[in-house]
């Protein structure tokens, strides 16, 4: 039920803001809207949570979830503060509605099964948590390199938004995938790190990222090409979430 | 000849170099994942006509041990080195402004580095199944399994499985632990973890010519008069199911309860026997990357609140 409740919002938010972008006006009820979806997808979670008796982040179901919910809250901050326009904010509910129409797939599994052992950790709910929330950053770093490379009036603001949350996403990231994960696999299979396909893929996203950064400080990229490695980051982290479960073997089947 | 060597010095600590390597870095690590590690060559040579020798004389068949993966590790770590010690050098003779984040963060990286050098030079491991009562040396000291509690969930899916252990010391003294999947046991340079586990079903046979005892796991056979018994199933405490199938090739499945008779041997007793699979490991940069961690942990940190800080300047 909070499922459709938030999809249905979700795609509210969708419409809302393509009206927004033909009048050119911002309207409050966006932002209301944005919340009220993230606040659905975490009662979700938290429901889940009770019935299994242990924090929901243990599956790729619910990982959607909370990783639609951090875009929601992010973008929601962004709109409040006047930092993402109507652009920003259509991209960024276009790609919440995808994950949560992903997320409705038969090939995600969404039974309530309690954890297994492996994953009754408390650095568990770190390493996904902090994950996620960076990667929703990203989300919105993808978004406005984007409209960067595709925009011919507001080219600077949105590169600005790019490298600025890309700043912000990359330390969150930096703790939950690579600090948090590693203290959890030593704990839990012996070995903070195994090169694993997925840590492989985290590793490979974590990299790109500090290259968009190294190279920013320098100046060795250009802006444009930020924008591009901005794009090609976010994909690679897709790919390190969907990708390497469906095409790769990896320790990491659950999430 | 002068200039050259400063220049090639420089390029040396460059962040330039830095970014070279990463990108080559990402690339193999990348093809990497779509191959498959570890096999023989004639399988690469099989599953990759064109180029299955490259990819096997190249490295790419178990990569992360590869010596392209190490020079580029070598070289990354080098980099890193000579960048932060020049860093650091012109923070102290106050060339630059003091960053004690990034700087904790670099030397966070290349203690990491270290740490999983050592690892990877010298760590020892292995995997031993034990049953209650089983002793084990782990060097100094010695382990016994004193109990193996194996919890499911109302739906049978595993919740926990715990291993209560006794820990004896040379010198007589004696420490009782419990280790359950993510909570290890660390002691004396050694860690413990609750790996995995098995059960085994069997069951107890006396043969009725010589009162001797017989134990049959699950999938051993024996054979009397032309028939082949083997067993495929028990149920402890209770019985055990065999089947039975003659020279004809006809087959029969058959459930015998204790006390019955199976061929020339009386079922005495069907067991579940749980082993619990400890693994034991020796991780000499155990320490310094857990060091390691923690000082990314806090260069973050303080980098995060340097930037507000001039942000708000």
């Amino acid at each position: 039920m909070n499922y459709l409740i938030a999809l249905t919002l979700v795609v509210l938010a969708v419409l809302l803001e393509i009206i927004s972008m033909l009048r050119g006006k911002e309207y409050l009820i966006n932002k209301f809207i944005v919340f009220c979806s993230s606040l659905f997808l975490l009662i979700e979670l938290v429901t889940r949570s009770i019935n299994i008796g242990f924090p929901a982040l243990t599956n790729t179901y619910e990982a959607l979830f909370f990783f639609s919910a951090s875009i929601l809250i992010i973008l929601g901050v962004l709109k409040i503060k006047k930092r993402a326009n109507n652009t920003v904010s259509f991209g960024g509910v276009i790609v919440v509605l995808i994950l949560l129409l992903i997320s409705s797939s038969p090939i995600i599994p969404k039974e309530l099964n309690p954890p297994i052992p492996a994953l009754q950790s408390n650095w568990l709910l770190l390493h996904v948590s902090f994950s996620f929330i960076g990667q929703s950053f990203f989300v919105i770093s993808f978004i406005t390199a984007i409209a960067s490379l595709v925009s011919k009036t507001n080219r600077e603001k949105y590169r600005k938004l790019t490298i600025k949350t890309i700043i912000i996403g990359y330390p969150i990231y930096t703790a939950g995938a690579i600090i948090f994960g590693s203290i959890w696999a030593s704990s839990a299979w012996g070995a903070f790190w195994s090169w694993d396909n997925k840590e492989i893929w985290a590793l490979i996203t974590w990299i790109v990222y500090t290259i968009i950064i190294h190279g920013r400080l320098t100046k060795y990229i250009r802006e444009s090409m930020i924008a591009w490695l901005a794009i090609v980051g976010f994909l690679v982290s897709i790919f390190t979430f969907f990708g390497v479960n469906f095409l790769l073997k990896s320790l990491h089947s659950y999430s | 000849m002068k200039k050259f060597g400063t220049m090639s010095f420089k390029f040396l600590y460059s962040i330039k170099l830095a970014i070279i390597i990463l990108s080559i870095l990402i690339l193999s690590l990348a093809f990497s994942t779509f191959i498959s590690q570890g096999k023989e060559k004639s399988y690469y040579i099989d599953h990759y006509p064109v180029i299955g020798s490259f990819i096997y004389n190249i490295g790419f068949s178990n990569y992360t041990k590869s010596v392209m993966f190490t020079v580029l590790i070598t070289l990354f770590f080098i980099n890193l080195s000579l960048c932060t010690i020049r860093r650091v050098y012109r923070e102290i003779t106050k060339k630059i402004k003091i960053k004690i984040g990034p700087d904790l963060i670099h030397i966070g990286l290349l203690l990491l580095i270290i740490g999983g050098s050592f690892n990877i030079a010298w760590e020892q491991k292995g995997v031993v199944l034990l049953t209650v009562g089983d002793e084990i040396s782990l060097g100094s000291v010695s382990l016994v399994l004193d109990s193996f509690d194996f919890y499911k969930y109302d739906n049978g899916l595993p919740k926990d499985w715990v291993s209560g252990i006794t820990i004896k010391g040379h010198d007589d003294q004696v420490s009782n632990f419990e280790i359950e999947v993510n909570k290890p046991l660390r002691i004396k340079g050694v860690s413990v973890f609750q790996n995995s586990y098995n059960i085994v079903n069997s069951v107890g046979l006396r043969s009725v010519n010589n009162d001797k005892d017989y134990e049959l796991k699950i999938g051993n056979e024996f054979e009397f008069m032309e028939k082949q018994y083997r067993l495929s199933d028990v149920t402890p405490g209770i019985s055990a199911t065999f089947n039975i199938e003659d020279k004809m090739g006809v087959n029969v499945k058959k459930e015998f309860f204790i006390g019955d008779r199976v061929g020339n041997f009386d079922l005495i007793r069907s067991n579940e026997k749980f082993y619990s699979g400890l693994m034991i490991k020796r991780e000499p940069g155990y320490l310094l990357i857990y060091i390691s961690l923690i000082l990314l942990l806090v260069g973050f940190t303080i980098t995060y609140i340097q930037k507000i800080g001039e942000r708000k300047e």
